[in-house]
């Protein structure tokens, strides 16, 4: 309840880097994706100055929870540096596999939802949050396919996770509302969930393509969703709520343009 | 089927692109929804390509979209992703064009290559980069007669405004 994080915040994007540090805009918090720095292309200096300005979340897309490859500690202490150096208030990943012997998929892949994932996955969440030294927030994606023989609904599974593991969730309403469109799931299942466990809410917009709505974050977040959204935060207000932009990037001003107008409806300012 | 086999088969299929018959996973996947599995190929062949459009944009102008997007898939194909590191996979398609066999050859467009790279990362690593006057004005879309001379070129960078220069020039 006291956290620094609340209202509506923005995924930060490096394009935006500059104009954040020049013009300090009044935005609450940022999430940053770490995968972005571990292998040093960006600068941890520009994070420093933007950390001293804004309180932050670290999010990441390579955390692998799902897969089967061992974890390489000399990665995880790369990710663990950026935690205790930016202090964030939670770190989070997807509830996914993203790569597998050795290839890297660059993309959130689905999780059959049976015993024997989740026995596996809840081995992996341990590990890294003893390895880390802090609780993880996971993610609830979006998907294209089902698998044949599930044991258990989105829900069930994401809430069985956190019961054995003590994680928390990231509850991505976009997604949830894009898998129903897709008829890969058809309950809208926010309102099952312990809200006690969830820390924050993602936002994004997504297009349509061959039928299928893409999780593609390049466009501005649905009217739609965004009324799911306030929906939520009526019922549960302390619980903040991040944009994510990640193609097509408008130029900042824009931006926080979109994230103002979504805080206003949400908040009715 | 094991939750391993599981990821490995629709990996495989992932990776190659659609090459592969979707119908391997007939009992992994609900059959409905095979036909979905495109959705994850071509996320990973055309975010690639979008990336690297982004960052190559002297080979992707002097190829053309198809001839690009085509390259990009032999990369993912031959060579497959594998580190977590874009930077990386970038410098893994510029070593990629120096062994396969419809461009090893092709010294321009790998020396256009090398410049979009260093461009875009490698200046961070190598303060300067030697390379042909014809590559630089194709490079900056320079309709001009350039001559076959070596230059020194290098990047400046201060985070706002970032430029090319010309640092030594042996005509």
């Amino acid at each position: 309840m006291n956290s620094l994080i609340r209202g509506v915040g923005l995924g930060l994007r490096q394009p935006h880097m500059h104009s954040i540090l020049e013009s300090k805009p009044e935005v609450p918090w940022f999430e940053v994706i770490v995968d972005d720095y571990i292998d040093g292309h960006l600068d941890l200096k520009k994070l420093d100055k933007l950390r001293k300005h804004y309180p932050i979340v670290c999010h990441s897309v390579g955390l692998n929870l799902g897969g089967i490859d061992e974890y390489d500690t000399n990665t995880l202490s790369k990710f663990k540096y950026i935690y205790d150096r930016f202090s964030p208030e939670w770190i989070s990943d997807h509830l996914c596999w993203s790569s597998h012997n050795g290839m890297y998929h660059h993309d959130l892949m689905p999780i059959p939802r049976t015993t024997e994932a989740l026995e596996h996955i809840v081995r992996r969440i341990d590990f890294l949050q003893n390895f880390f030294k802090r609780s993880l927030v996971i993610e609830n994606i979006t998907q294209y396919i089902r698998f044949e023989n599930e044991q258990y609904s989105e829900n069930e599974f994401i809430s069985e996770v956190m019961n054995r593991t003590g994680c928390f969730l990231l509850l991505d309403i976009s997604n949830i509302a894009t898998n129903m469109k897709n008829k890969i799931n058809e309950n809208y299942w926010v309102n099952s969930i312990d809200v006690s466990k969830v820390k924050q809410i993602h936002l994004a917009g997504s297009v349509m393509s061959d039928g299928l709505q893409l999780d593609t974050h390049s466009e501005n977040v649905s009217n739609a969703d965004t009324l799911l959204a306030k929906d939520f935060i009526t019922k549960n207000p302390h619980i903040p709520v991040m944009i994510e932009r990640d193609s097509n990037l408008p130029n900042f001003s824009i931006l926080n343009q979109e994230r103002e107008y979504i805080e206003k409806i949400i908040y009715e300012l | 089927m094991s939750y391993k086999k599981q990821i490995s088969l629709m990996s495989q299929v992932v990776f190659s692109l659609g090459e592969q018959d979707r119908s391997q996973l007939d009992g992994v996947v609900l059959r409905s929804d095979l036909k979905n599995m495109d959705a994850y190929w071509s996320n990973l062949l055309y975010g690639f390509t979008s990336k690297f459009k982004k960052d190559l944009q002297g080979v992707h102008s002097h190829l053309g979209d198809s001839n690009f997007t085509f390259l990009v898939r032999e990369f993912i194909l031959e060579r497959g992703l594998v580190t977590h590191s874009y930077k990386l996979n970038l410098r893994g398609f510029f070593e990629f064009l120096k062994f396969y066999e419809q461009t090893h050859d092709d010294d321009f467009l790998i020396s256009l290559c090398e410049l979009d790279y260093f461009w875009s990362f490698g200046f961070k690593d190598h303060k300067e980069l030697n390379i042909l006057k014809e590559v630089l004005c194709s490079w900056l879309g320079e309709d001009v007669d350039c001559e076959s001379s070596l230059l020194t070129v290098k990047v400046n960078d201060d985070g706002n405004k970032k430029e090319l220069s010309i640092i030594t020039s042996f005509d």
